[in-house]
C-alpha cells in the first residue's frame, strides 16, 4: 500500500469496499469481474506482441501493453468475455516498471518503428486507472523516437489529454460502427457522435487519429449505415490527420456463440451466416464479407489523400480482392505501416524505413 | 445397508401397481429375471416399488412369488434416491431424463430448491446451480418418442438441455421427424438451425415449420426415409444460410458445365475461404492419360476459369 498510484486511484472511490489481499489470494468467482477492480503489480512481461490469429491470416505485428485487463463496457461480440478468464478487472500500478520494460525492449530494435497500444485486453481510456497510465504513457512516448502509442477507446473520455505534450507520438483511436449497431451491441459505450466529437477535439490538439471499423456487421441496409458513419467521420477529422484505419468483419471463436446467446438474448450476432475460417473462428463467408469490405474501402478512399487502410486478421485473398495486392507477410505489412507513416507524417520517423528491419518480425516481448 | 429390513418373498398381488412415483429409470431389460433387483417399501397394506418396475410388465401370475429387498417405511426420500441410483449405476450411468425425473420427484415431494441442490445434486453429479432445477423439470415434458429417440442415440446431456433452452419441447413436427430415424448429428444440426432461424427472423416455430412445408416432406411416404431426411436438411440449410446457399448454387451451376470423367474428382473449399480448385485424377492406363490430356481443351479451361472466378 506504499504505492502512490494505488492510493491515488483508491482515493477516487472512498465509499467502495476496499480490501488488501495477499498475492496468492483468490477472488470469489461468483462476483462480476466488471465490478471488481484488482490493483496490483505485474509479475511478468506486460509489453508483448499482439496475439493475432492463425498464420493463414495476415497480422500487422502490433505490440501491446497489457496494463489494464478487463473492460467495464458490454459489447456482445467482445472476445474478452471468452479470452480473459479472470475474476476481476486487473490494473497494474507499477507504471515505472512497465515503462522501463518498454524502453529496454525498444532499444533492442532501434531501426524499427513500432505501433504499441494499450487497448488490446481492455479499453485504453474507460477506467480512471487506465487513463492515469495513458497520461504518463503519452509523455513518455513523446520522447521515444521509434514508436507510436495508440490509445483505443469506445468512450469519449479525453480528460486533460488535450493539454499534454504528445509530440505527435500518440494516436488517439476510436472504434466506429453505425448507431443501430452501437445501440444493440455496444452497450455502455459512448454514442457515435460523442466518439467523433472526441476524435475531432483530439485532432485539433494535434494528436494523430485512428479509426477501427471492427467488427463490421452484416445488418440490413449496411451500405447506407456505414456510408453515413464514414461521411460523419470525415466531417470531424480530415483524412490527412488519420494515421490508419482498420477494417475487420465480425469474428469470434465458436465456443463463444452459446455464451453470447445466453448473455445477450436480444442480439442477432450468433445467427448470422458464418463459416469456420482457417483459424477456427466463425466469420462471414468470404463471398459475404468481400462486398462489405469493397464498399467500405471504396467509400473510405474516395477522398483526396486517403489514410492508410488495412485489414485486421484477414486472408491475403481478401487483400488481393479489395486492394489489388496483398502484403507478402506479417513483417511486410508492419513495414507498410512504417512506410505510410514516413511519407504521410514527415519528421515522425527519423529515417526512411527499410524492409530489412522488419523482416525478422520479432515482437517486443 | 441398515436401511433394509430382511429380504422378503412376496407375490405380485401384494404390489401397488398404480404407485408409479419411483418409475424413474428407462427399462434396459427384455423382461424380468428372478436375479433382478426389486426394491420395495411397505406402505401399509401393500408395497410400493422403488426399483425394478420390469416386474410389473413381465406378465407374471398374481400369485407369482419373488424375492425383494424392502426399505424402511420411514426412510427419507433422499436416502431412497441414493440407494436406487447406486443400484442403477451398477448397470449404467443415468440418462438425462432419469436425472430429470429424480429432480421432479424431489420437487413434488416438497423439497425446497436449496435442499435439492444441497442434498440431491451431488448424488446426480450435477454442479450446484439452482437454474438446473427448472431446466430438468422442463425436460419431463418431452414426448415419449423424443425421450426414446434421445436415449437410444445416447444423446449427451447438452443435446437434451439445448432442446429445453431453445423451446423445442413438445413440438409435434419434431416428433414426426425423428420417426425417420435421423442420425443424432443431423438432428442436432437441424434443431440448432431451426432455433437460429426462428431467432433471426423473429418467427414462431409453428409458422416456420409451415413455411418450410415440413410435414409435407416428412410424411411423404413414397420417398425413402433417408431421402426425406436429406430434403429436410437441404431446405433448412438454405433457410439458415440463404446468401451462402445462393452463392453455392452459382458455383454448382458452373460446375455442372464441366464434363468431368468418372475417374476424376473436382473439389473446392465449401467455406469459400480459399479460392482454389482441386482436381484428383486416377490414372490406370495410357488411355486415362490421353483422356486427361483431352479434357483440358480450350473450352474446359475456359469453364474452369469461370469456376475459379465464381468461387
Amino acid at each position: 500500500m506504499d504505492d502512490p498510484v494505488t492510493e491515488s486511484i483508491l482515493s477516487k472511490f472512498p465509499r467502495r469496499i476496499q480490501k488488501i489481499i495477499p498475492d496468492n489470494a483468490s477472488i470469489d468467482e461468483d462476483l462480476d469481474p466488471k465490478r471488481i477492480l484488482l490493483l496490483t503489480r505485474s509479475q511478468g512481461e506486460v509489453v508483448k506482441g499482439c496475439p493475432g490469429t492463425g498464420e493463414q491470416y495476415l497480422c500487422c505485428n502490433y505490440q501491446v501493453i497489457n496494463q489494464t485487463q478487463g473492460c467495464p463496457m458490454n459489447c456482445t461480440y467482445c472476445i474478452l468475455q471468452f479470452y480473459l478468464n479472470q475474476p476481476a478487472t486487473i490494473v497494474y500500478t507499477n507504471f515505472n516498471d512497465i515503462f522501463t520494460e518498454l524502453k529496454e525492449k525498444l532499444k533492442l530494435q532501434r531501426k524499427r518503428f513500432f505501433r504499441i497500444g494499450t487497448g488490446e485486453l481492455g479499453d485504453s481510456l474507460a477506467l480512471d486507472a487506465s487513463r492515469r497510465f495513458a497520461r504518463q504513457a503519452i509523455e513518455i512516448f513523446a520522447h521515444i523516437p521509434n514508436a507510436l502509442l495508440e490509445l483505443k477507446s469506445k468512450t469519449a473520455e479525453l480528460g486533460d489529454f488535450l493539454d499534454l505534450n504528445h509530440n505527435g507520438h500518440t494516436v488517439m483511436a476510436w472504434s466506429l460502427n453505425p448507431r443501430e449497431i452501437i445501440q444493440q451491441d455496444e452497450l455502455k459505450t459512448a454514442q457515435l457522435n460523442q466518439r467523433l466529437a472526441a476524435a475531432g477535439k483530439a485532432a485539433e490538439a494535434g494528436y494523430k487519429i485512428a479509426f477501427h471499423f471492427d467488427p463490421i456487421m452484416d445488418v440490413p441496409d449496411w451500405e447506407s449505415l456505414y456510408a453515413e458513419v464514414i461521411d460523419e467521420m470525415y466531417l470531424h477529422v480530415a483524412p490527412a490527420q488519420i494515421a490508419w484505419i482498420s477494417l475487420g468483419t465480425l469474428r469470434f471463436p465458436p465456443s463463444m456463440k452459446d455464451k453470447i446467446i445466453e448473455r445477450y438474448p436480444h442480439t442477432g450476432i450468433p445467427f448470422a451466416e458464418m463459416i469456420r475460417g482457417m483459424d477456427g473462428k466463425l466469420r462471414y463467408a468470404r463471398p459475404l464479407r468481400s462486398p462489405m469490405y469493397q464498399y467500405i474501402y471504396q467509400k473510405l478512399t474516395s477522398v483526396p489523400q486517403p489514410p492508410f487502410i488495412y485489414f485486421c486478421m484477414e486472408s491475403p485473398l481478401i487483400w488481393q480482392e479489395i486492394i489489388g495486392r496483398a502484403p507478402e507477410s506479417n513483417a511486410h505489412l508492419d513495414f507498410m505501416f512504417a512506410e505510410s507513416l514516413f511519407h504521410r507524417f514527415p519528421g515522425l520517423l527519423s529515417e526512411k524505413p527499410e524492409p530489412i528491419h522488419y523482416d525478422n518480425g520479432k515482437p517486443l516481448g | 445397508m441398515n436401511s433394509f429390513k430382511k429380504p422378503l418373498l412376496l407375490s405380485i398381488k401384494q404390489i401397488d401397481s398404480t404407485d408409479l412415483r419411483f418409475n424413474i429409470f428407462e427399462s434396459d431389460l427384455t423382461g424380468y429375471h428372478f436375479a433382478d433387483s426389486v426394491i420395495l417399501q411397505n406402505t401399509g397394506r401393500v408395497y410400493r416399488i422403488l426399483y425394478g418396475f420390469e416386474i410389473l410388465t413381465a406378465n407374471l401370475e398374481p400369485d407369482y412369488r419373488f424375492p425383494a429387498l424392502c426399505l424402511s417405511e420411514k426412510l427419507p426420500l433422499v436416502e431412497i434416491l441414493e440407494i436406487i441410483v447406486t443400484v442403477q449405476r451398477r448397470k449404467r450411468e443415468l440418462f438425462p431424463i432419469e436425472t430429470a425425473r429424480i429432480i421432479h420427484l424431489a420437487c413434488q415431494s416438497g423439497m425446497s430448491d436449496d435442499d435439492i441442490v444441497d442434498q440431491v445434486f451431488s448424488l446426480l453429479h450435477l454442479k450446484p446451480d439452482p437454474a438446473l432445477i427448472a431446466d430438468y423439470r422442463q425436460m419431463i415434458t418431452l414426448s415419449k418418442s423424443m425421450v426414446r429417440y434421445l436415449t437410444d442415440k445416447h444423446a449427451p446431456v447438452k443435446t437434451w438441455l439445448n432442446l429445453v433452452h431453445r423451446g423445442l419441447i413438445g413440438i409435434p413436427a419434431l416428433d414426426k421427424f425423428i420417426q425417420l430415424n435421423p442420425t443424432l448429428s443431423i438432428f442436432e444440426e437441424i434443431t440448432t438451425s431451426l432455433f437460429e432461424i426462428s431467432k433471426r427472423e423473429s418467427i414462431r416455430l409453428d409458422s416456420l415449420f409451415e413455411s418450410l412445408h415440413w410435414n409435407g416432406i416428412v410424411e411423404k411416404a413414397d420417398l425413402e426415409e433417408k431421402v426425406r431426411i436429406r430434403r429436410i436438411r437441404d431446405i433448412i440449410i438454405q433457410r439458415r444460410f440463404p446468401k451462402l446457399s445462393a452463392h453455392r448454387e452459382q458455383v454448382e451451376k458452373v460446375l455442372k458445365q464441366i464434363p468431368l470423367p468418372e475417374n476424376a474428382k473436382l473439389n473446392f473449399d465449401e467455406t469459400f475461404e480459399k479460392k482454389e480448385i482441386q482436381i484428383n485424377w486416377r490414372l490406370h492406363t495410357p488411355a486415362d492419360i490421353e483422356r486427361m490430356h483431352a479434357f483440358f481443351n480450350d473450352e474446359t479451361v475456359r469453364r474452369l476459369k469461370i469456376l475459379l472466378n465464381t468461387l
